[in-house]
């Protein structure tokens, strides 16, 4: 509530009793109100116009998690001075709050540095502000606008993960898993330093006697290991709130796996079933990589097309290609079975459940029945999980 | 949440000193002498006011605990002044009850000092609490205001309350700025913002900069009208505004035979005498003041001549009618008039005639008391009648005056006769007289006759920026005149100040005067006119030789009375060109209710015409009702425009839409299907509909995300919604006066 009204009643009721009887002293008293008005208002009006906010924030892209920093300066530039000024920030970064509140005296200046660290992905704009000046009365309170300064896309948190779960997702980075899951006969590709684990078998025995170490041979199979990552957008299934969702999850495991494949060499793709329908066809290298985040940046999940739909559609396509990977929260089970059709002798596609109900979903916690484990790599994500060390889980499921 | 202890404090101490510079200019206007009592019920209101807002929490039982509290301080500080008489405990609490609702009107010292302590008390513990508890020191220093105003307006000691009065109004201007960052702080600090170094300084500096500009400015701005409109628009009253005056003497307005300027006066009025005759102009002549000593006026000759008694069995008064003696003027009219007197003994324990003039004739019998002359009394200064007068009694009486011109009078020339003389002795033998005739030969330099020279000193007089009329004069110190005070210090009386600064100016300028005691005119009674107790008054005389004793007129219009100076080459007993209210002129018989009424026509008042002087009489209560009228859309206004969160704002659209003729909102609509209603029935243009109905869909999603939403709003949803609510706002009038608009159409077509 402005204090307005009282003192306007104030002043109407001494200019009546000043008007009525002549007395001096009730003129004066009345003449006290009204350049009490006309001053506050004229005084509010020269600081909300001669204020200046100026505002240096980052520009570019971050990750979850990255630190930032931000410079500001208050400039009274009015000939008054500034009995208080809000600088109030309406940027949707959580918790993130630069605001303060200053009082300036006379074309007089003050900046200050606020920190902070982006938690969540997506496009974020720094701004706008607003800041709140007035006279000491409250009678005339001003708020002055300060367009937002600059964006910034901020990509999810990305994982390093280890080369099993790499090489589940249709890829042999390494041929370090026991077995051969393969049925077609491995070429050899390479050769790297002995890892102990290697089976002798693997020794290349020339190239050890020529370096004078022992040296593996590193296999691949004749198909491509290009990726195909198909994420479930599905309005509706995921659940919990970010960054404890299940959606939150899903994007952060798609974005490592995009870095991990993309850091491999790999050509990876990605699927999903949003309201736009997104599919970025497979690619190599940073650009692919850049586009995939900052399409996993906004990400939302509001599409309506069941995944299952998708894996037939594009797994149909993808077939001879390389692995699909599928991340989804549903408790539907169309899709695995999609899934198992468009596989290969020879190709066994990775399966990425984040559980709901670990993110508070009702219902019971998501069960992989053996057939299913026989016919793809699966790995069930809940709650809580450390995203880097999956192939614990993953192996224990 | 509440506030810091230092900014409760800050506020304490503010509100503590403006409580008491208030009860300091209230102390100053000369209202009691309590003024210990009253400090303390200050003190203890704002104390109280302070603990209670900062350790209850319920609104409802700080408003119930706040009788207790006030008599809590009041009983003890003034049971020691009670009254004796008044036993046991329930005649004592219904005296203090009664005195704390109407004490403030009382004579009653005791009384007075309950009543005005009880306002105080309120008006303290108000503030108090609004400022540290509410934050909203403003609403708690319209009282404060109020108080102010009404104090400097009734105060018997005007002039020495504007000190104490601009203080406290700086005070309540610093109050409300501290509450006002009060309030900031506090929110700033729910709302975690940092506040950076050197903010409550600045504020500080920059609040206390601002007002002591302001009030410098005030000050230094003349008053736009010194005339007092209050009079006849507040009737019955005994000052401005209606309120009554407390005075410390209760001495009532009242014929007095000796000017002895002393302390306040009352007014109340009561009929002396009814009259018609042929003039209404004159003043009525009671007893001639000659006798001036120690800055005072008394009844009779100049001091140390000899005073004659003639007896006279009427009707002609046993006076020297020749010109050439100087007893009476030679250009002089005969004003004639019936009296019937309506109360007995006006003129107090000794029955003094009563003539419209200089005395002439009575049928009463009497004596004549005056200076001898040749042929008779030179001067008359007094008819002492036989016997009493008696309500009902009439008499047929005559005065003389005089119908001299300016100009005559300019050329009168200073052969004053030998007995004037003695009416122009003004001994310089102190300090008080020394400094009137220093004043006298200031005023009148320049002027070249006795006429010039007495209207100058009148013209000073009356000048409203130098001298204010009063019935509340502030006390002369001890040793001095009273006049010589009025002339130089106080500046303010009543008629008897006035009409004795004259005299005494003229005789030190060596101008034969005296004062006349007496009755102005009164006010129209069908036919006839009534003279009130009210009506009593004194005005000064100046010799002229030739042309006798002219009237003089100094007391100034003012808030009872709107004196006018005397015309000159007048006669009153016929109608002139010039403005003469006559009594068939008076449209009402209303009696006027002032002390004193002008006994000259008023120049807005044409001989014959019906119409009154100033403002209509309906003026004042139709001020009342648009002054009212105006408070409550300036109260609806301030709550439509400020609502406190999303709940409020949904309250006041059902108002409007209830405004605009929308049926309530039912139990089964959600406040989406209401508002979408209320669209469907908008009247007016498309334009306004779409901005109406983009603000009303606004806000009714809004209210329902905040209602429903987990999260409630986000910050810039609250801007959004005050953002719709304000466009709202802004529209509503343009809506309203459509539906009006169309109501019409529809009532036209509805006739064709």
């Amino acid at each position: 509530m402005t204090t307005r009204a009282p003192v306007s009643a104030v002043l109407i009721v001494l200019a009546v009793f000043a008007g009525l009887t002549g007395v001096r002293l009730a003129y004066t008293l009345a003449y006290l109100m009204v350049l009490l008005m006309v001053a506050s208002f004229l005084w509010s009006r020269a600081l909300a116009k001669r204020l200046r906010v100026e505002r240096q924030s980052p520009t570019g892209t971050f990750s979850v998690g990255d630190q930032f920093e931000e410079q500001f300066v208050v400039r009274n530039r009015s000939h008054l001075p500034m009995p208080y000024c809000e600088v109030l920030d309406r940027s949707e970064l959580r918790a993130y709050r630069p605001d303060r509140v200053c009082g300036l005296g006379a074309g007089q200046a003050v900046g200050w540095q606020a920190r902070g660290e982006f938690e969540r992905r997506g496009r974020h704009r720094f701004g706008p502000l607003i800041a709140r000046v007035g006279d000491p009365f409250g009678l005339f309170p001003r708020n002055v606008r300060v367009a937002a300064a600059s964006d910034v896309v901020v990509f999810p948190t990305i994982h390093h993960l280890d080369d099993s779960v790499a090489s589940w997702a249709g890829g042999s980075f390494d041929a370090t898993t026991g077995g051969q899951p393969h049925d077609r006969p491995p070429d050899a590709s390479g050769v790297r330093l002995y890892q102990s684990g290697d089976p002798l078998n693997r020794v290349h025995w020339l190239s050890s006697a020529r370096t004078g170490n022992l040296m593996s041979r590193t296999f691949d199979t004749r198909q491509s290991s290009d990726q195909l990552i198909v994420l479930d957008l599905e309005y509706g299934i995921h659940a919990g709130v970010a960054p404890e969702s299940s959606l939150e999850y899903a994007i952060s495991i798609c974005a490592s796996l995009v870095h991990a494949a993309v850091r491999a060499g790999k050509a990876v793709g990605l699927v999903t079933n949003d309201r736009a329908g997104t599919v970025i066809g497979a690619g190599r290298g940073e650009a692919q990589r850049l586009r995939i985040l900052e399409f996993l940046a906004v990400a939302q999940a509001d599409g309506y097309m069941p995944i299952a739909h998708l894996v037939e559609q594009h797994g149909r396509m993808w077939k001879g290609r390389g692995g699909i990977t599928v991340i989804t929260a549903s408790r539907e089970t169309d899709w695995v079975e999609s899934l198992v059709d468009v596989g290969s002798r020879g190709q066994r596609h990775l399966a990425v459940v984040v559980d709901p109900t670990s993110f508070g979903a009702p219902g019971t916690a998501v069960r992989v029945p053996t057939a299913w484990r026989l016919a793809a790599n699966w790995w069930v994500v809940r709650s809580g999980d450390a995203l880097s060390t999956l192939s614990v889980r993953a192996s224990g499921m | 949440m509440r506030r810091s202890p230092v900014s409760i404090l800050a506020s304490t101490i503010l509100v503590l000193l403006s409580m008491i510079t208030m009860t300091w200019a209230v102390l100053s206007g000369g209202w009691t002498d309590g003024s210990t009592v009253l400090y303390l019920i200050v003190v203890a209101g704002v104390v109280e006011g302070v603990l209670v807002a900062q350790l209850l929490r319920h609104r409802v039982f700080e408003l119930l605990l706040a009788p207790f509290l006030a008599y809590l301080i009041i009983i003890p500080a003034t049971s020691n002044l009670l009254p004796a008489g008044i036993d046991g405990t329930g005649n004592v609490i219904s005296k203090y009850l009664l005195a704390s609702w109407q004490g403030i009107v009382s004579n009653d010292p005791w009384t007075f000092t309950v009543g005005l302590g009880t306002i105080i008390w309120a008006v303290s513990y108000n503030l108090a609490w609004l400022a540290t508890r509410e934050q909203r020191a403003a609403v708690g220093t319209l009282p404060a205001f109020g108080a102010l105003g009404i104090n400097a307006l009734n105060a018997p000691l005007p002039g020495a309350v504007v000190a104490p009065t601009l203080l406290c109004a700086v005070f309540l201007l610093l109050v409300i700025a501290s509450s006002q960052i009060g309030g900031l702080l506090q929110q700033w600090h729910i709302r975690r913002l940092p506040i950076l170094p050197g903010l409550t300084r600045r504020f500080a500096a920059g609040t206390a900069f601002c007002v002591a500009a302001l009030l410098c400015v005030a000050a230094v701005i003349p008053p736009v009208s010194t005339t007092d409109f209050s009079k006849t628009l507040f009737h019955y009253t005994h000052g401005p505004l209606g309120v009554i005056s407390q005075t410390p003497q209760n001495v009532t307005v009242g014929f007095s035979p000796a000017v002895q300027p002393g302390g306040p006066l009352i007014s109340k009025p009561t009929p002396v005498f009814t009259y018609s005759g042929n003039s209404s102009q004159t003043y009525f002549t009671v007893t001639v003041d000659g006798a001036f000593s120690q800055g005072t006026w008394n009844p009779g000759p100049p001091l140390g001549v000899p005073e004659s008694r003639v007896p006279f069995p009427g009707p002609e008064v046993p006076r020297d009618r020749n010109p050439a003696d100087g007893g009476v003027g030679a250009v002089t009219a005969t004003v004639r008039d019936s009296i019937r007197y309506v109360a007995a003994n006006p003129t107090g324990d000794t029955a003094f005639g009563i003539f419209p003039g200089d005395p002439d004739s009575s049928s009463l019998p009497g004596n004549a008391f005056g200076t001898d002359g040749f042929s008779g009394l030179l001067t008359v200064n007094a008819i002492e009648l036989d016997s009493t007068t008696s309500v009902g009694a009439s008499a047929a009486v005559s005065g003389i005056e005089s119908t001299a011109t300016g100009d005559q009078l300019r050329g009168a020339g200073t052969q004053y006769p030998d007995f004037a003389r003695t009416y122009a002795t003004f001994p310089l033998d102190s300090s008080d007289a020394q400094t009137i005739s220093r004043l006298a030969q200031n005023w009148t330099s320049g002027t070249g006759n006795a006429y010039d020279a007495a209207t100058a000193i009148e013209a000073h007089l009356r000048d409203p920026h130098s001298f204010t009329y009063t019935l509340n004069p502030p006390a002369a110190p001890s040793g001095k005149w009273p006049i010589t005070y009025f002339l130089t210090s106080s500046k303010a009386g009543y008629c008897q100040y006035f009409a004795s600064a004259m005299g005494a100016m003229l005789r030190a300028e060596g101008i034969p005067a005296r004062l006349v005691s007496g009755f102005g005119p009164g006010s129209a009674t069908g036919s006839d006119f009534t003279v009130t107790t009210s009506d009593a008054h004194v005005w000064v005389q100046a010799f002229f030789p030739n042309y006798g004793w002219i009237n003089f007129e100094p007391t100034p219009p003012s808030v009872l009375g709107n004196y006018q100076t005397v015309p000159r080459g007048v006669d009153p007993t016929k109608p002139t060109p010039t403005p003469a209210p006559t009594a068939t002129a008076q449209p009402k018989p209303t009696p006027r209710p002032t002390a004193h009424v002008a006994p000259t026509p008023l120049p807005t008042h044409a001989p014959g015409s019906a119409t009154s002087l100033g403002p209509p009489s309906w003026l004042g209560p139709l001020a009342l009702i648009v002054a009212l009228v105006a408070l409550v859309l300036g109260v609806t206004a301030g709550w439509l425009r400020n609502p406190k969160g999303v709940p409020a704002i949904w309250r006041r659209l059902r108002f409007l839409a209830r405004l605009s003729g929308m049926r309530p909102m039912r139990a089964s609509d959600t406040q989406l299907a209401y508002t979408r209603r209320w669209i469907e029935q908008l009247p007016g243009p498309v334009a306004t509909h779409h901005v109406v109905g983009e603000s009303l869909t606004d806000i009714a999603q809004l209210s329902m995300k905040h209602q429903y939403s987990r999260d409630g709003l986000a910050e810039p949803d609250h801007e959004r919604m005050t953002a719709a609510w304000r466009g709202m706002l802004r529209a509503f009038p343009k809506l309203a006066w459509q539906r009006i608009a169309n109501r019409r159409g529809g009532a036209a077509n509805a006739t064709e």
